[in-house]
């Protein structure tokens, strides 16, 4: 047998290896090196299976069991609890085949866009070592779309038009409150139903409490954030996050969440501060005499800034949302670092804006990234009392939401 | 024999039990440890999904919350049904949908605005004109030399008697700008750029061009058009969903241009009827087609707002009757010296 045939022969046989060794001894060469080492069995990448010879039929029937396959390993104490696996190459190339469909139909792809990623993400994404899960549909977040077209924004929009035509000016200001009510209460909808649609183990999540309460205390709580020309914003953030977080369960058990405003006043200071500096700079800016190229930049240090404060205003938000929350014998703890949570926000709006948000999911994928890193916690929840929740969840999906939300990302 | 274990979660709990898998003609049997059957599922329902960091999930349709999670085994996947990828055809469903949608509004729109156009009262329509009028005023110069505007108001005039009593003229003002344009407002306003005043070499041309913005106003184009602007760019970001208005924008802009070729085409009909009751011959009107036809670069037809001057020209029928000039020559003097 010639050596092209013995090299092309099945890789995986261990005795070519052999007839291998024994081919090249028999070479011209003659010289006496010893042989070259025989070709290595190279896997795909280092995590692959190694490859296992695979017999036919040996699944079924009753014969003597002479291998066992056993389950994949569970989460093992000491390793990080939440992972995410997602690679950017294959939710970039998700983006950009959304796009191109997108494209081809007016925008109506967007809802199974939306979902598609949403699968990805939430399927890429481990707790202790097990995939989370998405359920929804492209279909349920399309009629919850009609749904409020038909209900919500005809009359809405059939009143400002009647404004505009019979010299009604009042009559306009009834969309816009209509939409300052609306807003929160479909974004808690739209919560519910991503809760609704998540699933691990088997087990799905909930939101419990009525969207309208929630709206209510949101239009209280942001009008003190404006009649305090901002500074209550702190108690109102971590007010309704109270409210959101102890409605929501998994499965029969809920979250609990004690976070007050503690060691939030200062980082806020600092971005309110920053913010009105920001608005001081760019008002002088514009009124100065800088043209050109040296407002820009005056603008863009101000906003920077700006992006600062807010950046450790929300990393200390969110570290201390976490540190309050338990679910089930669990404490959660987040280390956020300002600088991170900063570095994040400014790459992912420039990859939103230069590829004009076609590349919303990559930004995404980034942000689950950093959350999982960072995410810790302390105890374990026991698995055995946590039992399916009563709640199917509602059939028709984020509708408002949806619209405010223009292109969408997840 | 392959014995598969796997980890069982029943869809009760969120605990996992180690299970041992084991595949029958017609179903898996799913036992723990000791033995105990815990779950029988049928082939035909199992499904599977892939899971990060390599193994499969199995799932069952008639246990929808139970999850089996076993190792990536190729005779194991080749027993579950994978699903069906529907993205091609949900894809094409969908750009037929939006191809309907686009071709009814471009079907139903026009027709909708020009019925919305006779529902909007007169005083809002001569509100938005006045308004118009304020900002453009604010921007160009009119022109007001005595000699000149008495001209205008004669020719104005003597084209106006004609016009039904309920869709008189506003007003007509001339603007201190060279390009070669007329624009008829909502309300009965009526622009005429000095451009055109130089270019025109009779009276009967400039009489043409007042008749052709006259039916303009008669017809409530100016209304219609706003509202199909409007209309459409809403309708657009209803289904869109984009909340930017950047896609309605530039759809409205094709459409708006679309059909203004058609209201021109009314405009030149309604013009000639007025100067054949008017007595003024048509002659000019046509003539200065052909001067519009030199002036200006080409832009292709169906992005152009107005229909091609030659056909426009071709369009124009020659006066039925004896006609008389429109101004003496003293008066289209005064008429050209109108800006000083």
């Amino acid at each position: 047998m010639s050596e092209q045939e013995e090299r092309t022969e099945g890789d995986s046989d261990p005795t070519a290896a052999a007839r291998w060794v024994v081919a090249r001894a028999r070479s011209r060469d003659g010289s006496g090196n010893p042989p070259p080492p025989p070709p290595q069995q190279t896997a795909i990448s280092p995590h692959a299976a190694p490859i296992r010879p695979q017999p036919a039929r040996r699944l079924f029937g009753d014969a003597p069991v002479d291998q066992v396959i056993t389950a994949p390993a569970p989460w093992h104490q000491g390793e990080r609890v939440f992972a995410t696996h997602g690679r950017m190459g294959a939710i970039a190339g998700l983006a950009i085949k959304n796009a191109l469909l997108n494209l081809c139909t007016l925008l109506l792809w967007r809802f199974w866009a939306k979902t598609r990623v949403r699968r990805y993400l939430w399927g890429q994404t481990t707790a202790w070592g097990d995939p989370l899960e998405y359920t929804g549909t492209g279909k349920e977040l399309f009629v919850g779309f009609v749904l409020v077209v038909l209900a919500i924004l005809l009359p809405l929009a059939l009143l400002s038009a009647g404004a505009t035509f019979f010299d009604a000016p009042w009559l306009a200001f009834i969309p816009q409150i209509a939409f300052a009510f609306l807003i929160p209460a479909a974004s808690y909808r739209a919560r519910r139903y991503m809760l609704s649609r998540t699933v691990w183990r088997g087990i799905r999540g909930g939101l419990t409490g009525s969207e309208w309460l929630y709206a209510r205390k949101a239009m209280w709580a942001y009008a003190l954030t404006a009649l305090s020309l901002g500074w209550a914003y702190p108690w109102a953030d971590v007010r309704l996050a109270r409210f959101r977080w102890d409605h929501t369960s998994f499965g029969d058990r809920h979250f609990d969440c004690f976070a007050t405003t503690r060691g939030l006043w200062f980082p806020f200071a600092t971005f309110w501060l920053s913010l009105a500096a920001a608005g001081g700079v760019t008002a002088m800016a514009a009124m100065s005499k800088f043209t050109g190229g040296i407002a820009v930049m005056i603008v863009l240090a101000a906003g920077l800034s700006a992006m600062l404060g807010y950046a450790w205003y929300r990393s200390a938000f969110w570290n201390r949302m976490a540190e309050t929350l338990h679910f089930a014998e669990t404490q959660f703890r987040l280390d956020l670092r300002p600088v991170q949570v900063m570095g994040l926000m400014v790459t992912n709006w420039l990859i939103t804006m230069l590829s004009l948000g076609m590349l919303r999911p990559v930004a995404a994928l980034r942000t689950f990234r950093l959350a999982t890193a960072a995410l810790t916690t302390n105890g374990t929840p026991d698995f055995e009392f946590i039992h399916q929740g009563a709640e199917a969840g509602r059939q028709d999906a984020e509708g408002l939401l949806a619209l405010a939300d223009g292109m969408g990302d997840f | 024999m392959v014995q598969v274990c796997g980890r069982f979660n029943d869809g009760k709990t969120a605990a996992s039990r180690q299970v041992i898998v084991h595949p029958r003609l017609e179903n898996v049997e799913i036992r723990s440890g000791d033995g105990a059957l815990m779950a029988v599922w049928r082939i035909e329902d199992l499904r599977a999904d892939d899971v990060p960091g390599g193994g499969l999930r199995l799932r069952c349709l008639a246990d929808p919350q139970a999850r089996l999670m076993v190792e990536d085994h190729a005779e194991l996947r080749a027993l579950a049904k994978p699903a069906a990828n529907l993205t091609w055809w949900k894809a094409l469903g969908l750009a037929a949908g939006s191809l309907a949608i686009a071709l009814g509004l471009w079907a139903a729109v026009p027709a909708a605005s020009r019925a919305l156009a006779e529902f909007v009262p007169r005083e809002t329509e001569r509100r938005w004109g006045h308004e118009l009028t304020a900002s453009l005023e604010q921007r160009w110069q009119s022109c007001r030399a005595p000699d000149g505007l008495a001209a205008l108001r004669l020719m104005t005039a003597r084209l106006a008697v004609n016009l039904p009593r309920d869709e008189q003229v506003d007003r007509v003002v001339v603007v201190d700008e060279p390009m070669v344009n007329a624009l008829a407002l909502p309300g009965g306003t009526i622009l005429i750029f000095k451009g055109l005043l130089t270019k025109a070499s009779s009276p009967d041309e400039v009489a043409g061009v007042l008749a052709h913005e006259m039916a303009h106003v008669a017809e409530r184009h100016a209304t219609a058009a706003l509202i199909r602007a409007m209309g459409v760019g809403a309708l657009l970001t209803l289904v869109t969903g984009d909340a930017s208005g950047i896609t309605a924008g530039g759809a409205a802009m094709l459409v708006g241009v679309g059909y203004s070729r058609a209201d021109e085409a009314e405009a030149d009909a309604g013009a000639v009827r007025l100067l054949d009751k008017a007595a003024i011959s048509t002659e000019g009107f046509a003539r200065f087609f052909t001067v519009l036809a030199t002036e200006g670069a080409h832009v292709p037809a169906w992005l152009s707002s107005h229909p091609d001057p030659k056909a426009r020209a071709a369009a124009v029928t020659p006066s039925p009757g004896p006609t008389t000039p429109v101004l003496t020559p003293r008066q289209w003097a005064d008429l050209k010296k109108i800006c000083g």
